[in-house]
């Protein structure tokens, strides 16, 4: 494999790992207050549960960052910016725009109807636009980017 | 344009210049797996990095690139 596919790789594990830090982190907030608002009784609970993994999850966020920064560092010493910006990076970057454009107003639909027959209070509403915002294009961009391909001669 | 329509010779030009993937995408900037997908149809260059494609294997995009006849 060579240097610049190495750099891609890492580059897209980070990001991976950042998606599922991300996910879990805002995750549990997004849990917590849909147990706050549908069942109250585990308010005590949920609250415990939910403060623990948002501490982890914002210690594993700090972590992913720095090592996304290290790869940024390498990616900027072996002069490779350019190089792995290419017409595909753009083009995979554009379709992952797309895609978490569309997840948006699919969310936004879902609840516009959820709202008609439950309780939606505004910290679910801001949780889950924030996971799906963030999650959507992300995940769309790792698959895309992904090198599974041969290495052909 | 969909990628189905672009017919490519890179595999097979690549062949004889000795490269390999990774080599041409270093010939011409980019990673090899923008090589990959254009090799295997999934990607459309553009107009620029077909030509840069047909330069780094001294051939002309004519030789590289032809449109899929329906």
């Amino acid at each position: 494999m060579d240097d610049i596919s190495k750099l891609v790789r890492d580059q897209n594990r980070v990001m991976t790992a950042m998606g599922l830090i991300f996910a879990i982190w805002q995750g549990s907030t997004l849990a917590r207050e849909i147990t706050l608002s549908a069942a109250p009784e585990f308010g005590d609970t949920a609250i415990l549960y939910a403060d623990r993994v948002e501490a982890v999850g914002a210690v594993l966020w700090v972590l992913a960052t720095i090592a996304l920064l290290l790869v940024m560092r390498r990616v900027k010493r072996a002069r490779a910016q350019d190089v792995m910006r290419d017409e595909l990076f753009r083009h995979n970057q554009s379709l992952a725009m797309k895609v978490g454009f569309k997840a948006m107003i699919a969310l936004i639909v879902v609840l516009v109807g959820f709202e008609a027959f439950f309780e939606l209070t505004s910290g679910i509403a801001i949780r889950a636009m924030m996971l799906v915002a963030v999650l959507a294009p992300l995940t769309t961009f790792v698959i895309l980017s992904r090198d599974d391909s041969a290495v052909e001669a | 344009m969909s990628a189905r329509e672009l017919a490519n010779r890179l595999k097979e030009l690549r062949a004889r210049h000795n490269l390999t993937q990774a080599e041409l995408a270093a010939r011409v900037g980019v990673t090899r797996k923008t090589i990959n997908t254009i090799e295997n149809r999934v990607f459309v260059p553009s107009a620029l990095l077909a030509l840069k494609i047909a330069a780094a294997l001294d051939v002309t995009v004519e030789d590289v690139f032809t449109l899929e006849a329906d």
